[in-house]
């Protein structure tokens, strides 16, 4: 499985978030590439507080920060309830006129 | 080339305006108060102050220079500190250069927020080109879900329990009692009530969190023959360091930027942790406190939990901590939070606290911590003081 991120065309180096020049090595050459889906959950915690009342109805949400093998680290919303330390797969996820947002769900055996 | 010390600097006359949950003034009210108090304090003239540093969120378009207008100055020097809970250290920074240098005799370092109850939503709805696109569609819970996952990790990483960052919650509203700036002055907190408040972002808890309020610290800058000239009491500089997105590979923030420049402001200061007679960190968050005890040296990482349980914080404690009660029991007015560790470190080594003084207090470190700007705060910030009152 693969997830698209914005990479460098010149050095390989994936960007997250999303920039205007290459972390690594400043240069402009940036192009949105498949990159592994994989992910280790690093930090996991539960929304019950938002600033947004769209969200109420959701509430809670849970959410974490994952280590992409892509080599960077994202905040994700958490599917599944995966534990930390678990191997996840991340996607992003379109939800009708809302921002594209990652979501983490457990690896599955063996994938 | 080698730093310059801080020789022949003084800072003087810390002034808080008056902290409010909610107020119909104006960031600009908060901060013309600020300055017509440090005034008030020093007996100088306004025309006198020929330098101006301001850190303020709620200014909307406005910034240091509109102030000038607005307060019908003319400095010669002027600074614009958009490094929010290290605008403190880093004004100080700034405005000791500009004494040192001659490019401004009389510097006030201001910060001061107004606080109605729509503002902080949308302040942290747009904070950051990196919060907006990575963080706030996640919830939208501001930079509680940040440090709640920062949170997350160091008590996985270290063993670390709620009861640990309960007793910094716990110390510093006993702090608080004797402030009567402090919004929770009068409203004492036990760890059974800490453990057992309302889940927020957990592992972040009601008693975790800062209340958003209005109000201003603030501090003179000049040298010290005119302070002394003046008759003001005032602290002299050992040693101060600042650093940015320290440790920027670091998946999550286990460390601040402290522990990449530590030994040098020791150094600086000739000076170690034991010498400190009181200790003021930023406590945006418990985690953020164990960690600049960790980075500033007075424990090994992840050894937080262990010096807080054997150390008693409260100001007449072995290891008097955020001794106004800090940002948690007082309420964080804005950008005045990164200013109230130096003005409170100030207040203690010259004997003009709000509130109860640390006995003898001479040395005290003062720390900031700012902006997160995606998923930790970026800037780190520390300066010792020496009073002399």
């Amino acid at each position: 499985m693969t997830l698209l991120l914005q990479t460098c065309a010149a050095c390989g180096a994936v960007q997250y978030p999303r920039r205007a020049v290459c972390r690594t090595c400043l240069s402009d050459r940036l192009e949105d590439r498949p990159q592994p889906a994989g992910a280790t959950l690093l930090a996991r915690a539960a929304i019950c507080v938002s600033f947004n009342e769209d969200w109420a109805s959701r509430l809670p949400v849970a959410a974490g920060t994952v280590l992409l093998d892509a080599g960077v680290q994202a905040i994700v919303l958490l599917e599944a309830d995966p534990a930390a330390g678990a191997r996840t797969t991340v996607r992003w996820q379109r939800d009708g006129e809302e921002p594209a947002r990652l979501i983490a769900t457990t690896m599955e055996e063996g994938a | 080339m080698t730093a310059l010390g801080y020789h022949g600097v003084a800072v003087a006359c810390p002034v808080t305006v008056r902290y409010a949950r909610h107020s119909t003034q104006s960031a600009h009210w908060f901060i013309g108060r600020a300055l017509a108090d440090l005034l008030a304090a020093s007996g100088i003239d306004k025309a006198a102050v020929d330098g101006l540093a301001v850190s303020s969120f709620t200014l909307g378009s406005d910034t240091t220079v509109a102030l000038t207008e607005h307060f019908e100055m003319s400095p010669r020097w002027i600074e614009w500190l958009p490094t929010g809970g290290a605008s403190g250290v880093i004004a100080l920074r700034r405005a000791a250069r500009a004494i040192q240098s001659g490019d401004a005799n009389i510097i006030a370092c201001i910060a001061g927020d107004t606080n109605d109850p729509a503002s902080f939503a949308d302040l942290i709805g747009n904070f950051s080109s990196f919060s907006s696109a990575a963080v706030h569609p996640y919830g939208a819970a501001g930079p509680n879900l940040p440090f709640a996952l920062i949170t997350d990790h160091y008590m996985r990483s270290y063993g670390a329990e709620r009861a640990d960052f309960g007793r910094i919650a716990v110390a510093q509203r006993a702090n608080a009692q004797s402030n009567p700036n402090a919004l929770f002055a009068g409203k004492p907190l036990d760890l059974e009530t800490y453990l057992a408040a309302r889940p927020v972002v957990p592992p972040l808890h009601l008693f975790d969190c800062v209340m958003p309020c209005a109000g201003a610290e603030a501090f003179l800058m000049m040298s010290e023959a005119m302070a002394r000239q003046l008759g003001l009491g005032h602290a002299t500089i050992r040693g101060s360091i600042e650093r940015h997105n320290a440790y920027f590979a670091d998946p999550v923030a286990v460390r601040g930027g402290w522990a990449m420049d530590r030994d040098d402001l020791y150094g600086q200061a000739e000076a170690t942790p034991a010498d400190m007679d009181c200790v003021q960190t930023y406590d945006d968050y418990p985690v953020i406190v164990a960690m600049q005890f960790e980075d500033l040296g007075f424990c090994n990482k992840g050894e937080a939990p262990a010096l807080l349980r054997t150390h008693d914080l409260t100001i007449a404690g072995d290891l008097p901590h955020n001794t106004s009660g800090g940002q948690l029991s007082c309420g964080q007015a804005g950008a005045a939070g990164g200013f109230l560790p130096v003005v409170e470190a100030l207040r203690q080594v010259t004997g003009q606290t709000l509130g109860d003084r640390v006995p003898d207090a001479r040395l005290a470190l003062a720390s900031g911590y700012g902006m997160v700007n995606f998923d930790r705060c970026l800037c780190s910030a520390a300066v010792i003081l020496e009073g002399w009152a």
